[in-house]
């Protein structure tokens, strides 16, 4: 079991990830990322985009609170979680510190919340 | 809309009087010698803006892919009927390949032009992705 993170509060189910670009396997970098249910596509904070040297491929309409809506680009990455490495995942762009997770990639995986004991259980199916 | 403060100086510390409430409605300007010298937002203002700060200093995306996403956008309607969910690819203004996956489009194209911004989509009606995660701010 993974303890959550602290670093938001309440505290949230958070795991270190690592993340390359798909087209150079020498930019890659490990960073923190939070599972987020209720986002319908993963997120990767500027920084990374940045570091990681990634190209934008297309644009897509995201809506959120209130159901404002932006176009962001998007980018392709390669990530790697629990051991597990997707290649090709299609990422947003996004102002934050951590990795937003979204169900996109965590419908791969057979993930396990345990609020009370404030651990999660993430694994490949 | 905004309000003035004139500074004096009174050794070395300057008063301000900050209402919150009001901070909520307007920025601050701090003038000296009747010359603005800086401002006072809330802190969420603050926040935010860095926020944008940071969002704003990525890398800037290239004009030729901006205007290649328009030329999309553009001709979306007339590629629903002639290849519709096809995945093609438009560069500088023209459309280069197209495919039936985004894989094989994607690898093709940048064995071809190499690894660099080449607009790439689905002719497909646009969706909207649904982020609506809330952070709630504390400071």
């Amino acid at each position: 079991m993974i303890p959550y993170s602290p670093l938001l509060s309440p505290p949230a189910p958070m795991l270190n990830i690592i993340c390359r670009n798909p087209y150079d396997a020498t930019k890659q970098t490990e960073h923190i990322a939070q599972l987020d249910t209720g986002c319908d596509i993963t997120a990767l904070p500027s920084e990374l985009i940045s570091k990681l040297e990634l190209e934008p491929k297309r644009a897509i309409g995201i809506a959120g609170l209130a159901n404002q809506s932006a176009e962001v680009s998007l980018y392709e990455v390669q990530i790697e979680i629990v051991g597990v490495r997707m290649d090709y995942v299609e990422v947003i762009e996004w102002a934050g510190n951590e990795i937003l997770l979204g169900r996109d990639v965590l419908n791969e995986f057979y993930i396990i919340l345990d609020g009370q004991m404030r651990q999660f259980e993430m694994r490949a199916m | 809309m905004e309000r003035h403060l004139e500074l004096r100086e009174t050794r070395e510390w300057y008063q301000v009087g900050i209402d919150a409430a009001e901070l909520e409605r307007e920025p601050i300007v701090l003038e000296k010698d009747g010359a603005p010298v800086a401002a006072v937002i809330s802190f969420e203002e603050f926040r935010a803006y860095q926020e944008w700060k940071t969002f704003s200093t990525r890398r800037q995306i290239p004009q030729y892919f901006t205007q290649d996403k328009e030329l999309f956008r553009e001709w979306l309607p007339k590629l629903l009927e002639t290849h519709r969910n096809k995945w093609i690819a438009i560069y500088h203004g023209e459309m280069i390949d197209e495919a039936d996956t985004s894989t094989e489009l994607t690898r093709r194209v940048y064995d071809k032009y190499g690894y660099h911004a080449i607009y790439m989509d689905q002719v497909t009606e646009p969706r909207v992705y649904r982020m609506p995660s809330i952070r709630v701010v504390r400071p």
